[in-house]
């Protein structure tokens, strides 16, 4: 069966004298000589570009992949080698002093809650200053947001909202300098941890372009007012004076940790310009009135820096909190 | 054959061109969403003419020392939505004494109004209730009783980076806030 062929299909098996493809022939000499490389190298050339935008954009920094990322400073690589942790170079910028909202209490105490002699608290003018670097050390800050958790219940605050990067400013009285860094803080929902309800966040001292000394450290997030501590404990309209600051010992023989969780942070500054006024409020209404909710396209799109207490929703209670902030600052004027 | 490989390396630079540019226009956009959450809010919002103002009303201009007399403290928008406003107003304690503000009837929240007859300043925020959003023409946002101490010339100055009158998702729709010069006798 299958040995059986056709008599036209055993013809065209058969050798025959060479008979060149019409089609061929006649298309071959209409494509210059140097098409064929040229688009050879435009390819290659296309090729490359786009394997190094993407190594740019999407290479970790970290690991043995971040070795591949050749265009950074070698001194950038080792720090980050040294870290063994993704690191975010840190923006030194002058700040000036901590304004008068931000400052006075004379009742310098040190705090019992210091977890470590690398963290003191007392008031110390001769402060020791030391470079980099300082091992796996970090610092760790603890905050509340005011009414967050809403009517202190775990099950008013949607995850999404449970992790808030927040800007920390590292404010040297001795330099006059400061370093800022974007933090990641999350939610403790543990009910057995003494961190219940708070944020924490952890900032190894390796990211940190600090030298040891005093420091006012004040702490932002994106709508809330940006409060200034220099001591542990330090409540509402306790601010502080010229004497009393924080003290970062570097070389840290330890982790060092601030809990600042006994002074709210304040709900208001949806526009980030550093003040509560009318017009954030302004912007809580319109998000209010415009029903937004977590998952919502609004709340996504900026409706949920109006969204005071993180439960999900933009709704009344938020614009009582920023009414209660804009009466708060009656005496702060 | 020379055809087919001109075809496949022409498909694959446009692939790659395409990826390239995806990926590029992809994380621009993931970069500009973030900025915006930062930043502010609302972009769509159209931009609204700034046409509000803040004015004073008396009976007069000359007053007597002792004479006490009530300052209204207008606010006008052409029927704009205010959500709120607030000032911040100075004056010379040694020639007036300020009492506490009466506020008006349009606004029905008050979360400041604060009068230091030491520093001669006096600060008022009034606010729509949450979720409200009435038009506003004319209206009265506070009373001032003042007290006339002694002869000079008394003015009353609005701080224009603390006098705002807000709407439309936050926008600024202060156009002006007018002072107010009074001669005591």
């Amino acid at each position: 069966m299958e040995n059986q062929q056709s008599p036209a299909q055993s013809q065209s098996l058969a050798p025959q004298p060479t008979v060149q493809p019409t089609i061929g022939v006649s298309s071959e000499p209409k494509i210059p000589k140097l098409v064929k490389p040229l688009l050879l190298v435009l390819f290659v050339f296309i090729l490359l570009g786009s394997l190094l935008f993407l190594a740019w954009k999407f290479l970790p920094s970290t690991g043995w992949l971040g070795k591949l990322r050749f265009w950074e400073k070698p001194e950038e690589k080792e720090a980050e080698m040294f870290v063994g942790a993704p690191v975010s170079s840190p923006e030194v910028t002058p700040v000036s002093t901590p304004s008068a909202s931000q400052a006075a209490s004379p009742s310098a105490q040190a705090s019992p809650q210091t977890s470590s002699p690398s963290a003191s608290l007392i008031p110390s003018p001769s402060a020791t200053s030391s470079a980099l670097p300082s091992g796996g050390n970090s610092i760790e800050l603890k905050v509340k947001f005011a009414s967050v958790p809403a009517n202190h219940s775990d099950i008013n605050l949607p995850e999404q909202n449970r992790q808030k990067e927040v800007k920390v400013v590292f404010d040297s009285l001795d330099s006059e300098e400061s370093v800022e860094e974007q933090a990641v803080f999350t939610y403790i929902s543990y009910i057995s941890s003494p961190d219940y309800q708070k944020y924490t966040a952890s900032i190894p001292l390796a990211e940190l372009d600090l030298e040891g000394g005093s420091y006012n450290i004040l702490i932002k997030w994106s709508a809330h007012l940006q409060t200034g501590f220099c001591k542990e404990e330090q409540t509402e309209g306790d601010t502080c004076t010229e004497g009393e600051y924080l003290t970062i010992d570097i070389p840290a023989t330890d982790s060092c940790s601030f809990d600042f969780s006994s002074r709210d942070l304040k709900f208001g500054d949806v526009n980030n310009d550093n003040e509560v006024n009318v017009q954030d409020y302004s912007v809580v209404q319109d998000c209010i009135i415009s029903n937004v909710w977590l998952g919502s396209q609004e709340y996504e799109d900026g409706c949920s820096l109006t969204d005071g207490n993180f439960d999900g929703v933009c709704g009344p209670v938020d614009g009582d909190l920023l009414m209660a902030t804009l009466g708060s600052q009656a005496g702060e004027e | 054959m020379t055809k087919k490989i001109l075809f496949i390396i022409l498909t694959l630079t446009i692939l790659v061109a395409v990826g390239g540019v995806g990926g590029y226009l992809f994380t621009a956009q993931k970069n500009s969403k973030q900025n915006k959450q930062t930043e502010l809010v609302l972009s769509e919002k159209t931009q609204v003419e700034r046409k509000a103002s803040f004015y004073f009303k008396t009976d007069k201009q000359t007053f007597t020392e002792g004479e006490s007399f009530n300052l209204v403290i207008m606010v006008k928008a052409e029927a704009q939505v205010i959500d709120g406003a607030e000032f911040l107003l100075n004056y010379d304690p040694s020639l007036v004494k300020l009492g506490e503000p009466i506020p008006g009837t349009f606004f029905s929240v008050y979360p400041q109004k604060k009068v230091d007859n030491e520093k001669g300043t006096v600060k008022v925020i009034a606010l729509q209730p949450p979720g409200e959003s009435e038009s506003l023409n004319e209206e009265i946002m506070v009373t001032l009783p003042i007290t006339v101490l002694q002869k000079g010339k008394a003015v009353f100055e609005f701080d224009k980076s603390k006098t705002h009158i807000a709407g439309y998702g936050g926008q600024e729709l202060l156009e002006e806030a007018v002072s107010l010069s009074i001669s005591i006798i």
